[in-house]
């Protein structure tokens, strides 16, 4: 253990781990408190999630170990090996969707979406979801064909790059898993900036997307329209004008949307998990309910309170301190991820660093956001925080490799010149 | 040069250069989630705990069992039947083929069909398995996880199309559509029970927050339609009815002391059990929704009302002109069939029947006190029978009125009445001039059979005209007709029956005058003349004339109301009373 610590970067890396580890210990009591409030409410409210939080310790086990099994390579061992990671990645991905062809007993069906692999016998077993290692595979592979200046400094040699990230994406969007899916441009775009390609190319490769946007929008389906439109609708006043122009209406939600009323639709369809979530976060306050009360806690007002919504969870029982510190957490472990990426000159180190803290970012950013009505809502977790095996193993397994990165000293060729 | 992975130290700055632009707006839009949450969690929290609270109610409401409606001898006429729907909640059934199978052999189908239901419901929270399951099958089914028990009620009317017309029907939501359904409505819905629950985000009620209105089942009615009296009335209407080829048919029997209806149907009917399809024009209550002209049976009320004001003495002769009577203003007047008559006293006017009689007694009754005497009869408005939809018929306003009017309708033309104002007008009669109202509810039960309100006839606020007359015109002129007119089919053995028959043209619709064709048969009969215990209207609208068989009043209603009249009066066990002389001097007449 003194080993993986040792090295250069040490105080950086000490804290990462620290915040990392903070971040998992608030998870786990959260996770806890949702299966364990102080006053009990009836058995339908909690006893689905009275043993997760002894899980997610098991989980957090397997984190350490993943963490731990992140740094006995030097990390350009696992670059060499990021293809093959990528590619088996992608075959696990496969197999989910063959599922939809040929019934394939490990595939389970949950909410219509094919997303776990289950290992184990019938009563006894552990999912698996490929997306969650996806992104990290995904993020290698990227980070080792980016250390190439070739490979992104045309408008041409961008297809690589984009191919790279297409293919997982449209295999994710099948499952479907949308929330995965829309967090892998963000990373794709921040590392490509990082490694130097050109703005302008990027940014004519954004106004394309904006262009064909509205195309898109006009494809998707009501209930997905929703999500997004949601944020705007929370307000009253859209709320209102959308109500009163039935053309606005129907750009908004979709015009084969059978209304009862527009009020009595939004508040119990489109705007039931961010009103709800929106509600359990400012009854918080500013001191919050303390650990394993309110009302939020004791009932299950708010579906999914114990991973996409975890943070307000943390909102209603420690108010706007307990937010404030997972925030101030938050920023401590993306500041040490930044400072590692800009200490290792190496290339492929500084992307995979840059890749990684932006997963973090995007994740907490769009997680946090939704939970306040800033974002849509999507299906991504709070990293390290949320209920979740693969998540929490992908996650420990990256700050495993931003130790891996911040340790070893960059074997550079020639010093820098002329200083 | 292409694949060299290092950075120069020019890509190295820019390189750290972005990163440090990333750290900035990422500390940028930390800040504002912090913001976000300071002011959700500082500047809205009141405003959030008070919606969210709001939020959190789930209402659920148990319905209120509709009240039945019994006859006066307690004989159910319409019921709610509770019926239980085994159903399935998918969203909560992880193995949909073990709940099935486990299912199956308690409802007796089979596993694969359930499981279809199960996986193929559109209604994550609401699958239709088994409708009408009985309370064992219920009981055993409640106890798998996932699967439950709806209760509803449907409305049943075990005496079929029986009393169709009076009971009404009702919707499939319970609510009531026509006849007592409808006018109890509210009476028979009772309350529902609204409870508010906190809710959790499955919708599941977590514990009782507020009651709102506390369940109430709905109050039974009796009305004072007697089963037996109704089945007696429609068999002898039906038969006639079908075998006169009629449009319609109408008939009626009253109390005429309180104006209890005691029977009442309008034909065609239907059956109320199956309402779906039934052509709706047989809804109608023919006998309150359909004014007619109703022809000489309005003789009896005119007569009286013309003595009542002293307009003819009894021992009066009025001259009948022989058949034809014309004059300025209101043309010319015939006799039915042609027949010519001479001076006549009023009773012999109402045995006869004659036109030109009556179009004089209007005449010296005048205007003014014949609208007068006809309004206190109740014709011209609703009689404010307790049943939906009920017409005015037609009176038409005095200053309206002309020549022809004052001249006709002293036998029943230029005014049209529904059969239950004249049943309403010919109560009044029998029961010596008291105002009656008739009505059909006669109480309201609860459900443990306590009567709840008493639907007391109103009392008699007044007279129409004064008791004397009134028994003169039923004790004299309208057995005379019976015993030596054309009412002599109505003769009974053991009581002294007293009537009135009632031929009336059916006007055109298109032109002036009276179709040839057409025509509604009366006959209005009471028994015992001198102390009546029911009256019975019939009315038949349309006979065919084509049939030969006859079309007249005499003809054609006389011997249903007649046939009524005997089964109810033996039914009913009314003593035989005493019957006057000139019944057996008629007896040998032909």
């Amino acid at each position: 253990m003194y080993r993986l610590l040792k090295g250069r970067l040490q105080i950086v890396r000490l804290v990462l781990l620290a915040a990392a580890l903070a971040l998992i210990a608030i998870g786990i009591a959260a996770i806890y408190s949702v299966g364990c409030p102080a006053e009990s409410g009836p058995p339908t409210q909690t006893h689905q999630f009275s043993s997760l939080w002894k899980k997610q310790m098991i989980f957090a086990a397997i984190g350490a170990i993943g963490f731990v099994a992140a740094n006995l390579l030097n990390y350009r061992r696992f670059g060499a090996a990021s293809y093959w990671i990528y590619a088996a990645v992608l075959l696990l991905l496969a197999l989910l969707l063959l599922d939809k062809l040929i019934d394939i007993p490990f595939v389970p069906v949950i909410n219509n979406a094919r997303r776990w692999l289950r290992i184990g016998t019938a009563s006894t077993f552990v999912q698996v979801q490929p997306s969650e290692l996806c992104k990290l595979a995904y993020i290698l592979a990227l980070a080792w064909y980016l250390r190439y200046r070739s490979n992104y400094n045309s408008f041409r040699a961008l297809i690589g790059p984009f191919a790279l990230t297409v293919l997982p994406m449209l295999l994710i969007l099948l499952e479907p898993d949308l929330g995965t899916v829309l967090l892998m441009m963000p990373i794709l775009f921040t590392m490509l900036f990082v490694a130097g390609a050109k703005v302008k190319h990027l940014v004519t490769i954004i106004l394309m997307a904006l262009l064909v946007s509205p195309l898109l929008w006009g494809q998707m389906r009501p209930y997905q329209r929703t999500r997004i439109s949601s944020v705007l609708l929370q307000n009253d006043w859209v709320r209102q004008k959308a109500g009163k122009y039935p053309t606005l209406a129907g750009i908004m939600v979709g015009r084969d949307r059978k209304f009862t009323t527009w009020e009595k639709q939004w508040e119990s369809d489109w705007g039931y998990h961010l009103i709800r979530s929106k509600f359990a976060v400012a009854s918080g306050g500013l001191g919050g309910y303390g650990f394993r009360k309110g009302p939020f806690v004791k009932y299950d007002f708010l579906p999914s309170r114990h991973n996409d919504f975890i943070f307000a969870m943390i909102a209603h029982q420690w108010g706007f301190w307990g937010s404030l510190a997972v925030i101030g957490l938050y920023v401590i472990l993306i500041g040490c991820g930044l400072e590692i990426a800009v200490r290792n000159t190496d290339p492929f180190a500084r992307l995979l660093a840059i890749g990684i803290v932006a997963m973090f970012a995007v994740e907490f950013i769009v997680n946090v956001g939704m939970t306040m009505g800033l974002m849509p809502i999507t299906g991504l977790t709070l990293p390290l925080v949320s209920y979740g095996g693969s998540s929490l193993l992908v996650s420990m397994v990256s700050i495993g490799l931003l130790n891996n990165l911040g340790r070893q000293w960059p074997f550079t060729v020639a010093p820098k010149s002329f200083q | 040069m292409a694949l060299r992975p290092w950075l120069s130290q020019n890509e190295e700055s820019r390189s750290v250069r972005i990163i440090t632009f990333f750290l900035v707006a990422l500390i940028a839009a930390f800040l504002f989630l912090a913001a976000r949450c300071l002011y959700l969690q500082y500047f809205k929290t009141d405003y959030y705990i008070a919606a969210s609270i709001k939020q959190q109610q789930a209402r659920a409401t148990h319905k209120p069992q509709r009240g039945a409606i019994l006859d006066c001898r307690g004989r159910v006429l319409a019921a709610s039947n509770k019926i239980q729907t085994i159903f399935a909640e998918p969203r909560i059934i992880k193995d949909p083929k073990t709940t099935s199978t486990a299912l199956a052999p308690i409802i007796d189908m089979g596993a694969h069909d359930i499981c279809r239901l199960i996986t193929e419901s559109k209604n994550p929270g609401f699958a239709k398995i088994k409708v009408r399951a009985e309370a064992s099958q219920c009981s055993a089914a409640r106890e798998i996880y996932g699967i439950g028990i709806q209760s509803d009620f449907q409305r049943h009317y075990p005496m079929g199309p029986l009393a169709a017309h009076v009971v009404g029907f009702t919707s499939l939501d319970n609510r009531g559509l026509a006849g007592a359904e409808l006018q109890y409505d509210k009476e028979l819905s009772g309350l529902s029970g609204r409870n508010v629950f906190f809710a959790d985000a499955f919708r599941r009620p977590i514990r009782l927050k507020q009651q709102k209105g506390i369940l109430t089942d709905g109050a039974g009615l009796i009305l004072t339609i007697d089963a037996a009296i109704q089945q007696i009335a429609r068999a002898e209407l039906i038969s006639q009815y079908q075998s006169y080829e009629a449009e319609s048919a109408v008939a009626i029997v009253a109390e005429p002391k309180t104006g209890a209806i005691l029977a009442m149907v309008s034909l065609p009917d239907f059956d109320p059990n199956q309402t779906r399809s039934t052509d709706p024009n047989n809804f109608r209550n023919r006998a309150v929704t359909d004014p007619f002209e109703p022809g000489s049976i309005l003789k009896p009320i005119v007569a009286a009302i013309a003595i009542d004001a002293t307009a003819v003495s009894l021992d009066e002769q009025i001259f009948c002109e022989n058949g034809s009577y014309r004059g300025r203003g209101f043309g010319r007047i015939g006799e039915y069939r042609d027949r010519q008559y001479g001076d006549m006293t009023m009773r012999e006017i109402l045995v006869k029947s004659s036109n030109i009689g009556m179009a004089k007694i209007g005449q010296r009754l005048g205007k003014d006190r014949l609208y007068k005497g006809l309004k206190h009869f109740g014709f011209g408005k609703r009689t404010g029978l307790d049943l939906p939809g009920e017409a005015k018929g037609v009176l038409a306003p005095m200053q309206k009125w002309t020549g022809y009017s004052v001249t006709r309708i002293p036998f029943g033309q230029e005014i049209s009445v529904t059969a239950i104002q004249l049943i309403k007008a010919f109560c009044i009669l029998a029961n010596g001039g008291h105002q009656v109202r008739p009505y059909v509810v006669k109480a309201m039960v609860d459900n443990n059979g306590e009567i709840i309100k008493l639907k007391r006839p109103s009392p008699a606020f007044g007279f129409a005209i004064k008791p004397e007359v009134a028994r003169w015109v039923v004790t004299e002129a309208m057995t005379s007709v019976v015993n030596e007119g054309t009412g002599f089919r109505a003769r009974l053995e053991k009581w002294q029956v007293f009537g009135k028959t009632g031929t009336a043209d059916i006007a055109k619709s298109t032109e002036r005058g009276y179709s040839e064709n057409d025509c509604v048969a009366s006959f209005v009969a009471g028994a015992p003349a001198e102390d009546p215990a029911v009256v019975v209207l019939v009315s038949v609208r349309k006979p065919n004339k084509a049939l030969g068989k006859g079309y007249t009043g005499g003809i054609v209603a006389s011997p249903v109301a007649t046939n009524i009249l005997e089964k109810t009066l033996n039914y009913l066990r009314v003593p035989e009373g005493k019957k006057k002389d000139s019944v057996r001097i008629a007896k040998h007449e032909p």
